[in-house]
């Protein structure tokens, strides 16, 4: 993956050196313009969408405290803690602070574990990434072979096969098939621990101390599989079109009359010029792969992110949940302007006004 | 190509039978209910017709056994005439709009035993006194009567025992008879533990294997003396003045100490104190133990205790305000003991009070206070709680596991050496880790279901105990047809309770009629009216009182009604 990166960047460095030469310079300066523009327009998406979870909170029936009633709650304490969230505050002035808070870094403190949210967010998100990085590491790697060999083998059998593959396991839903493979692989040939990060009991000095041990892996194992199951298929079926896409191309019938093995042609020459709309779409789906934990580290037992925004949404925690709904959109629309700019810059034809 | 017709070929039936199933689902629902045995009253005034009942019930997959009930339920009400919209509604949206705002028609809670519930203050005084009526409070029917009213305040201020057992005997009747939120079904509880690896449970009424008492006095069978606890949901707040879920403050309750606890039996017995005399109806007299150490080292005085009381009430803790508030003063008479006056004389200030306040560190609390103030105490953390009682705080990752290890140290010594407390999102992973050794214990309450899939493993094993609290349905009384105690009386009379026990309790549990538990028998009554289930005889009630029929069963208010709220 990094090779193939820079390769695209090499290419690209490449191309806008002789848009320069050719006296466009004028080019980076737009592009300067171009990111700046991206940025803002970011800027008041996420401003927009942190407005809608503020009020999407305070309209939904329920409130973080009247579930507690009926395990001793009476009336002065629920008025009590009512003054301790801050809710006995009308609804424009808790937005008001929440705001002001916002562009300080102060997302609250979360009504549940008393916590600041960010810090909260910082513990479960280490969790989350280990298992997004994994699994998105799993998903790429076979989505982008398994892709290029289907595209080299178009119109075959295993072609069919493939890509009817690829999209039964896109429609499946994430928490069936962890189910199914939890069923198979920790209740019935009891390979695999049932859930959790590690064994219950097991101490570690630090995180990385935990995250590199054996015990972690095993744990590991089937949740990652289960989410890169199921982002497998947006780089398998894109590398499969890039790819036909590519083998038309004038350069790899050279590259087959200069006599070169189809293996050769495969790798250095048809697959790295069809990664590139693969790289971007890999900056996308990290986005929402750290949204899309939640049903995957449900299903798990696993401390992650996900789980998190489950719990604070059913027990009303206000802050907790804006605060992660905040911080996935955050990071889906921070790496969507990375895929925006960085295709900008590498594809000198797309348009930058 | 041929595969291809074949595909679509095959969608386009999946989608008719889909659609098919989708309509037929939808006419089976649609069941008019008459009360084919009374006499029918045509042209019937339209504005006299009873309002519709809406039934908040919740959905199938939080609770399976409130969703079927539910519906059970609605079908027999149809059947004595009235209209039932059955709405499924997530918990939070029905204790906001029912349980605190009072806006519900009718809903179903299960109410938790608690030990601290055994003396029936609870369920007698908070649940159907005119005071808790209002927004928030506990009276959710909002059941008014003077005459119950007067018998609560006896039973609430009287310090003479068999004064306040009379007055809550005769309050059971009242309660029987006017059916504001009556009382359903209480459970057999089931536990499992895993025997080969432990043994002498000890259950403790309420809370079953999650009692102070088990903990104390299970007794590990090999070399691993860690008990595994497999929960449902893990742990939120070890801040015991800020916390309001149960869960955190069982576990606090092995942290820190009280100054009595409640026994398995839900008696008081002495804790931190060494005796607890009452002087007279406002004034108690409390001694306390002087071997008691914190577990960073420092001794727990009578400042400690002191300190406690006045400041949980100084900065308005949630957790502790309904205990403290009513303590008017508190002085040190000597190094061991202090005098508590009441502003009020309250019957509870033992079983209520002094078991539920946890003793908190002065040297650690204080400090925090003087540097920052009330709503830091209340918001702060408290990540390593520093307590007296017999488990000492060890470790804890959120979502994870929560850790506790023995205090050697203690007056009263675990037999256990720690707890580890693992959170299961699902209650199949606690029936799992059950199985495969991993779970020690768990207090969910095991179905019939999960009862034949723990006989997998032969070490699992089961223990019974009776259940304190109920599932109570709550009427509305501020609302029509709710307001009429006729109206009640045969809604209750309509809750097919046998057939709900046989179909979805499966046998689990029992038919109860006092929300007092007839397992707590120095307070229950069981001499009073039991309104089981008998269509006839509710629809006899409904017509002696006036109520018509119009042509399609449906029910209908007579000319001029005026609800009664009582039996008078």
């Amino acid at each position: 993956m990094p090779l193939a990166t820079l390769y695209c960047l090499r290419a690209a460095k490449a191309q806008t050196d002789i848009y320069v030469l050719n006296g466009k310079v004028g080019r980076k300066m737009r592009l300067g313009k171009y990111i700046g523009k991206r940025v803002t327009l970011a800027f008041f998406t996420l401003l927009i969408m942190v407005t809608i979870v503020f009020f999407m909170f305070r309209v939904i029936p329920g409130d973080p405290i009247s579930m507690y009633i009926d395990q001793g709650l009476d009336q002065e304490s629920q008025q009590l803690m009512m003054e301790m969230y801050g809710l006995d505050k009308s609804v424009p002035e808790q937005y008001a602070i929440y705001l002001k808070g916002l562009f300080v870094g102060d997302m609250g403190r979360s009504f549940t574990y008393s916590k600041p949210v960010a810090e909260v967010i910082g513990e479960r998100f280490l969790n989350t990434l280990v298992l997004t990085t994994t699994s998105l590491m799993i998903a790429f790697t076979v989505g982008i072979t398994g892709g290029s060999y289907l595209a080299w083998h178009r119109g075959t059998k295993l072609d069919l096969f493939g890509t009817i593959l690829a999209l039964i396991i896109r429609c499946a839903p994430v928490f069936w098939t962890g189910m199914i493979l939890l069923s198979v692989f920790a209740f019935k040939l009891e390979w695999l621990p049932l859930g959790g990060m590690t064994t219950v009991g097991s101490d570690f000095n630090s995180f990385f101390d935990k995250i590199f041990s054996f015990d972690f892996l095993k744990h590991l194992i089937l949740p990652a599989l289960t989410s890169a199951l199921y982002s497998m298929a947006t780089p398998t079926l894109l590398m499969r079109t890039s790819m036909l896409e590519v083998v038309k191309e004038d350069y790899v019938e050279l590259a087959f009359a200069k006599g070169l093995t189809e293996k050769q042609i495969r790798r250095r020459h048809a697959m790295r010029t069809a990664l590139l709309p693969v790289v971007t779409i890999f900056a996308v789906q990290a986005g929402l792969a750290i949204g899309g934990s939640v049903l995957v580290e449900t299903v798990f037992r696993w401390p992650g992110m996900g789980r998190e925004i489950v719990l604070a949404v059913g027990a009303r925690d206000y802050p907790m949940a804006q605060g992660a709904f905040l911080f996935i959109g955050l990071a889906t629309i921070t790496f969507n302007l990375i895929a925006d700019i960085l295709y900008a810059y590498l594809d000198p034809r797309v348009s930058l006004d | 190509m041929k595969l291809k017709k074949y595909v679509a070929l095959l969608l386009i039936v999946l989608l008719t039978v889909g659609s098919l199933a989708g309509c037929s689902g939808k006419a089976s629902e649609e069941k008019t209910a008459a009360a084919s045995s009374v006499e029918t009253t045509e042209g019937l005034d339209p504005a006299n017709k009873v309002p519709a009942i809406d039934f908040w019930i919740q959905s199938q997959t939080k609770d399976p056994i409130r969703y079927e009930a539910g519906l059970m339920i609605a079908e027999n009400w149809k059947k004595l005439g009235f209209d039932v919209n059955v709405e499924t509604r997530e918990w939070a949206s029905m204790s906001a709009e029912g349980m605190k705002a009072h806006e519900h028609d009718v809903f179903m809670v299960k109410w938790g035993g608690k030990p601290e519930r055994v003396d029936p203050y609870h369920w007698l005084y908070s649940m159907h006194n005119s005071i808790e009526a209002s927004e928030g409070g506990y009276n959710v029917a909002g059941y008014i009567n003077p005459e119950y009213d007067q018998l609560a305040d006896t039973f609430a201020t009287s310090t003479d025992v068999s004064e306040r057992q009379v007055a809550a005997k005769e309050m059971q009747r009242l309660l029987a008879q006017d059916v504001p939120q009556p009382p359903m079904f209480k459970l057999k509880l089931k536990n499992a533990y895993n025997k080969t690896k432990f043994e002498n449970l000890t259950p403790g009424i309420g809370l079953g294997v999650y009692s102070f008492w088990n903990f104390m006095n299970i007794t590990p069978k090999t070399d691993d003396k860690i008990l595994n606890l497999g929960q449902g949901g893990d742990i939120n707040l070890l801040n015991p003045l800020a916390t309001k879920t149960g869960q955190d403050i069982y576990m606090l309750k092995n942290i820190y100490d009280p100054l009595v606890r409640l026994d398995v039996n839900g008696e008081v017995v002495n804790w931190l104190a060494t005796e607890v005399k009452a002087i007279d109806a406002t004034t108690v007299e409390v001694s306390i133990r002087d071997d008691v150490k914190f577990h960073d080292g420092e001794s727990l005085t009578v400042d400690d205790v002191k300190f406690t009381f006045e400041f949980a009430k100084e900065i308005k803790s949630p957790t502790y305000s309904q205990h403290v508030r009513n303590i008017a003063s508190i002085d040190i008479f000597d190094e061991d003991t202090l005098v508590f006056k009441l502003e009020k004389p309250l019957a509870t200030f033992m079983s209520n009070t002094l078991s539920q306040c946890l003793i908190l560190p002065e040297h650690i609390w204080k400090p925090l206070y003087d540097e920052k103030g009330a709503e830091a105490c209340l918001t702060y953390e408290n990540s390593q709680p520093i307590g007296s009682g017999p488990f000492v705080f060890d470790y804890w990752r959120p979502n994870e596991e929560f850790a506790l290890k023995a205090n050697k140290a203690h007056f009263q010594v675990p037999k256990i050496e720690g707890i580890l407390r693992t959170p299961y999102p699902q209650t199949f992973g606690i029936i799992q880790g059950l199985i495969a050794g991993e779970v020690d214990m768990t207090s969910y309450n095991m179905t019939p279901l999960d009862l034949e899939e723990v006989k997998k493993s032969e070490d699992v094993g089961i223990v019974e105990l009776p259940d304190m609290g109920s599932y109570v349905i709550h009427y509305n009384m501020r609302k029509a047809p709710f307001a009429d105690v006729t109206a009640r009386r045969a809604l209750t009379m309509a809750i097919p309770r046998q057939a709900i026990l046989d179909v979805v309790f499966d046998g689990g549990a029992l038919k109860t009629f006092s929300l007092v538990s007839e397992d707590n028998n120095f307070w229950t009554n069981q001499e009073i009216e039991m309104l089981d289930f008998d269509l006839e005889k509710a629809t006899a009630e409904l017509k002696a009182a006036g109520y018509l029929w119009d042509e399609n069963g449906k029910l209908y208010y007579p000319e001029n009604f005026e609800a009664k709220s009582y039996v008078q």
